[in-house]
């Protein structure tokens, strides 16, 4: 049996090394790739913390939040409806074993989107070109999620993982991602941008 | 020429570093700090353009955003833009900037002969002279255009950079004048967060001009830099003011770099705004007061104090008020020869003034200005004796006017006050806006401060709206021989006022419009309340009654290049791709535009094969070997839950919660009204779930509605619908030979006819990737749909392309798979276009049939009107003439004329190929009595606006194999 392998959407235009303007400290640009996304609707919500409790040991984030361990993350992205990411790839296969359908509905999604990580201290600066949102240190917190659109076109997550580090995971829809990539790059370019090594299930 | 002497006590430039620029190709050099206007005049360029209508010279007449005079062309080539202010420009080394609106050049302007007959070219001048023969108006227009105007864009492609940025605050003060800087202060202890804009590069408005306000300014400025809740924005012109709280605002970049913009767009949202933003003086309405040398008093103090320009020494003042006595004070002390014409009676202040040796006449009007290209004397006017005064300067002021553009915005129409002498607010405070500072009618310094920590409490300062600027009414000077210009940029004098007045525009809006005051760039920011004045003088009435125009956005003119941001060329929309959409580019596939998707369209073997040639020949291919599709962009929606077949069930026409685990089912979906909605196929993957699949048009508004129903409709049922259209990359295989790949392709799976039939489905592997197989036809051919994991799209592709090679495997478009669909009489969108019914389409039966208790659409689809046979129904269409195509869109008549007598069309063509198995030319249509009253008739389908005939044979919408025997091989 042959074995085909997996291509970003991104894989045409990803090119490592720095770009734009110089600068000291220049924004870093990367996509994660391998990750598993799941989807999950909640019909019930104590049976399926049970479940997701026992299977990766978070429970259900509060709305516009996430909640993380070593392995996975749980986003909120709408009401009743969360994003499950995972590194571990039996994920899928160990949640939907113990959910039953009653409880919720779960689908896979990790070919759906692209991740894209933008670290940096001009961050905010490159997204709020995009995002019509609060994005400034006091409204946009770490561990907190933001479903919107990148000027007005491309749906996507924001989900920022450390003020410290300006760090935030962009989750766009795949069809789109190599739209929003030029768009990200373009709008990094004032500032000066590195695209580093893609992570593989990181 | 000499230079104009300099004020080294100066705040506003730096004279230790000189900075050259050209103007009209002339080098010259100004200094760091300076504005373009500033180092002219410092140059003693007093004549920097033209006027708009009769060309008569031109210099500056403000420090601002108002200038209506000091017009110009910044750059050249792509860079070129027209309209600049040069008051508003920031010199910078190797600034080129040139006059506008003359020729052969700005001292010798042919054009300026229509000055001489300006007593001729009033308003209106052109609907009356240009009125016969009214066929010659578009010659007349061109000429006059000529004439007339301001500057050129380039036709050159813009090479620079623009952005977008979207900004949150609680306040957004408006203005950074002592007002709005101690708002900023005031509300940022509060712990707001503040964004503070100002169109000026350097922060401070009037009290920048000010030597009394200089440290005061200072120290606010560095509390202001200290503060992390306050975001300074500094030459940004907050220009719009609409609902919601969001506000347009544009800064002007200087390149830091290359990759830089030049303009930045702001959309601001804020809880709330404090409009700081200061009031413009009103130039006196005399003789010749558009003579370059005579400006606005505010101006000759900016420049004098802050650019540290003297552009005269023997200066003539003119004014009705209070403010212009300072800068007769600073004058003197620079040793300038001053003197005041004040309007008014004697008073305390000019008697003050006088013992600084300063003349002061009041009682008294300049009449006119007098000189050649610039002014070189007045003519005085005092209790009735006339006399002349000569001087180089004569600085003007008619009274303030607060700028209340933004409050406009948002629906307040400012009034006049007869105690202020000037235009108001009746109320400074609303619920999301406060009005504050000279902005609010409050002149004095200290009240401005004042004002603005009152807005920090939320308190409105009415209380300090005072006439403490004593302001006497001063129109305009009835004795004066000489144009009194009222609007300058347009070029409107008071007769043309009151001329428009005696034709009977008398609506301030009409009076506008008539004479274009108010107009073009600076829309009438000098001339408004004078003309609204003039205008209320001819009708009569009061200055209230006339009203005023509608301020709208924006404030000043904004580059269409701000408001574009990247989203120009490459960046213009974005694309849609698939996950095979890489391969396509590679192997010659030309793309089209389906919504924001890149499809293939198809795929040429030569450059010279056309469309029409590779559709053919890919038809062709596949219905007699074997092709391949991508059909990625097909929606795709999984329906999930124990109440899923529920929700199909009531979605769709037919039933599917009979439909078995591992079956498809092809399904109508009709809207509310009863009309078709969309169709599609729909499999059941799992006992509770299902995907459904639309057209790719319709993939959005299927899921919203999808969603709709759910949430809103039917929130009972427990059930989840997610798009996984991008999750999935779609692979179509038809033709003859399409099993015998699959064989191929599959890691281990039965795909025969017996373990896969025709609407069976199957979950296997292919080439270790997980893959759905579904056995659909949109050709009609044996023929196969697979999905696999979006991001194996492309190697699934390649894959399948390597092992169909010994079957000659080859891909097609979308151009031959359109085709392909008409020829086996298949409708998509062009078919489904919101005004068929199921009984049109020929699935009447499906309604009858239907005894489901709930479906979308079951009460209008069963409408007594959708059964009348008069409704045009689907059918075939077959051109006699084989070699004339059809077009989509034709209508069908019974006759083949056209004749002048009006007849009912019966239908029109919707969907049309050449079919290369039939040799025929084909098309679906829609004909009233549908098949039944037509078949085997004669029609005619007209294409008028080709003058196209074409006659055709109405026959069955299956064109080919009508028993359906190649998809069930």
């Amino acid at each position: 049996m042959d074995n085909l392998q997996p291509k970003s959407a991104l894989y045409t235009d990803y090119k490592l090394g720095v770009h734009g303007a110089e600068d000291k400290n220049p924004i870093l640009l990367q996509e994660r790739q391998g990750l598993n996304m799941l989807n999950l609707v909640v019909f019930d919500d104590g049976a399926v913390n049970t479940v997701l409790q026992n299977t990766v040991n978070l429970s259900l984030p509060s709305p516009s939040q996430s909640l993380s361990n070593e392995q996975s993350t749980i986003m909120w992205i709408g009401p009743n409806r969360y994003l499950i990411v995972s590194i571990n790839l039996e994920i899928l296969k160990t949640i939907a074993d113990q959910l039953e359908d009653q409880y919720g509905a779960l689908q896979d999604l990790s070919c759906a989107r692209t991740v894209i990580r933008i670290q940096g201290e001009f961050c905010r600066q490159i997204m709020a070109k995009g995002l019509n949102l609060p994005l400034d240190q006091d409204s946009f917190v770490a561990g907190q999620v933001v479903l919107s659109s990148f000027d007005h076109h491309y749906p996507a997550i924001v989900h920022n993982l450390s003020d410290e580090r300006e760090t935030f995971d962009i989750y766009v829809t795949r069809s789109f991602a190599l739209s929003f990539w030029h768009w990200l790059c373009d709008s990094s370019l004032e500032y000066g941008y590195e695209i580093i090594e893609s992570e593989l299930n990181g | 020429m000499t230079e104009a002497k300099r004020n080294p006590n100066a705040t506003g430039v730096n004279f230790d570093k000189s900075i050259r620029f050209s103007f009209d190709g002339k080098t010259y050099s100004g200094y760091e700090g300076d504005t373009l206007a500033s180092a002219l005049l410092a140059n003693n360029v007093k004549l920097i353009g033209r006027s708009f209508k009769y060309h008569r010279p031109r210099g500056v007449i403000s420090a601002g955003s108002e200038e209506p005079n000091a017009i110009v062309e910044l750059g050249s080539g792509a860079r070129l833009e027209p309209n600049t202010r040069a008051t508003m420009i920031d010199l910078f080394d190797g600034l080129q900037a040139s006059s506008q609106n003359r020729w052969p050049s700005l001292k010798f302007d042919i054009s300026s002969v229509n000055n001489l007959f300006s007593k001729f070219l009033v308003a209106g001048f052109y609907y009356k002279t240009f009125m016969w023969p009214a066929k010659a108006w578009m010659f007349y227009e061109s000429i006059i255009r000529k004439a007339a105007g301001l500057g050129k864009a380039t036709r050159e492609f813009d090479p620079d950079r623009y952005d977008r940025v979207n900004a949150f605050c609680d306040v957004l003060v408006v203005g950074a004048g002592p007002a709005g800087i101690s708002a900023a202060l005031a509300l940022a202890e509060q712990g707001k967060k503040v964004i503070i804009a100002d169109e000026h590069s350097r922060l401070g408005g009037m009290a920048r001009f000010d030597p009394e306000q200089t440290q005061w300014l200072d120290e606010q400025l560095q509390k202001l830099d200290q503060l992390d809740d306050v975001i300074v924005m500094p030459a940004t012109t907050v220009f719009g003011a609409y609902d919601d709280g969001a506000y347009g605002a544009v800064e002007q970049l200087r390149n830091s770099n290359n990759f830089s913009p030049r303009l930045r767009y702001w959309r601001i949202t804020a809880a709330k705004a404090v409009y700081a933003t200061g009031a413009l003086e009103r130039p006196l309405v005399f003789g010749n007061n558009d003579l370059p040398g005579v400006m606005l008093a505010y101006a000759l103090k900016a420049y004098v104090n802050y650019y540290g320009v003297i552009p005269g020494q023997n200066i003539t003042i003119f004014a009705n008020n209070d403010s212009v006595y300072s800068l007769a004070k600073d004058l003197d002390q620079l040793e300038c020869n001053v003197t005041i014409v004040d309007s008014r009676a004697e008073h305390e202040l000019a008697e003050k003034v006088r013992q600084l040796g300063v003349q002061v006449y009041c009682n008294a009007m300049v009449i006119d200005a007098r000189g050649w290209q610039r002014v070189e004397k007045v003519v005085i006017q005092q209790q009735g004796l006339e006399f002349d005064q000569s001087c180089d300067i004569l600085a003007m002021s008619g009274g303030w006017t607060p700028t209340l553009h933004l409050q406009s915005h948002r629906g307040s129409k400012p009034s006049f006050d007869d105690e202020l002498v000037t235009l108001n607010l009746s109320t400074l405070k609303t619920d999301y806006s406060i009005t504050i500072g000279s902005a609010a009618g409050i002149w004095l310094h200290q009240d401005c401060i004042r004002s603005g920590e009152m807005a920090a409490d939320d308190e409105s300062a009415e209380a300090l709206t005072s006439n403490s600027n004593r302001t006497e009414a001063l129109w305009y000077v009835p004795q004066s021989n000489y144009k009194q210009v009222v609007d300058y940029q347009n070029d409107v004098a008071l007769p043309d006022i009151q001329l428009a007045e005696r034709e009977g525009f008398r609506s301030v809006e009409h009076t506008k419009r008539y004479t274009t005051l108010g107009m073009a760039t600076d829309q009438g920011k000098t001339a408004n309340v004078n003309a609204l004045a003039i205008l209320a003088e001819a009708r009569g009435c009061s200055m209230q009654e006339v009203g005023t125009t509608t301020f709208r956005p924006p404030y000043t003119p904004v580059a269409i290049g701000a408001f574009t941001g990247r989203s120009v060329g490459y960046h213009f929309t974005p694309v849609r791709r698939t996950g095979i959409h890489h391969w396509h580019e590679l192997n010659g596939g030309i793309m089209l535009n389906v919504g924001q998707w890149q499809r293939p369209h198809y795929y040429p073997m030569s450059p010279t094969e056309t469309l029409g040639q590779a559709y053919v020949r890919e038809m062709k291919h596949v219905r007699s070997k074997v092709g391949i599709v991508d059909v990625s962009t097909l929606g795709k929606i999984c329906i999930q839950g124990p109440d899923a077949g529920e929700l199909v069930n009531r979605v769709y026409l037919n039933r599917f919660d009979t439909l078995k685990v591992g079956k498809v089912r092809y399904g109508v979906m009709l809207r509310e009204d009863g009309f078709v909605y969309d169709d599609g196929t729909t499999t059941r993957i799992a006992e509770n779930e299902y995907l459904m699949t639309t057209t790719t048009a319709n993939a959005a508004s299927v899921m919203l509605f999808l969603e709709y129903l759910t949430q809103i409709v039917w929130p009972e049922l427990k059930v989840h619908v997610f798009s996984v259209t991008d999750q999935w990359a779609g692979i179509a295989l038809a033709g003859p030979d399409s099993r015998k790949v699959l064989e191929q392709v599959v890691d281990q799976a039965d795909v025969s006819n017996e373990a896969l039939p025709f609407m069976g489905y199957l979950q296997t592997t292919i080439g270790g990737v997980d893959a759905r197989i579904y056995r659909i036809s949109f050709s009609g051919e044996l023929a196969y749909e697979v999905n696999v994991p979006a991001d194996y799209g492309e190697s699934v592709w390649q894959y399948f392309l390597d092992k169909g090679r010994e079957f000659d495997l080859k891909p097609y478009g979308t151009e031959s798979m359109g085709a392909l669909r008409i020829e086996k009489g298949h409708v998509v969108g062009a078919e489904l276009d919101g005004r068929t019914t199921v009984q049109d389409i020929g699935f009447g039966k499906m309604l009858e049939n239907c005894k489901k208790p709930i479906f979308i659409g079951q009460h209008y689809a069963r409408r007594e009107a959708f059964d009348d046979t008069d409704r045009p129904q689907l059918v075939g269409l077959v051109a006699t003439d084989k070699t004339k195509a059809f077009k989509n869109g034709a209508q069908l008549l019974a006759q083949a004329e056209i004749t002048l007598t009006p007849v009912d069309s019966l239908g029109h063509v919707t969907s049309m190929t050449y079919s290369p198995e039939l040799d025929e030319n084909l098309a679906l249509a829609f004909i009233v009595g549908g098949l039944e009253r037509w078949r085997d008739k004669t029609v005619y389908a007209h294409y008028p606006v080709r003058d196209q005939v074409v006659e055709a044979r109405v026959v069955s919408p299956h064109f080919l194999d009508p028993q359906g025997e190649r998809l069930h091989g």
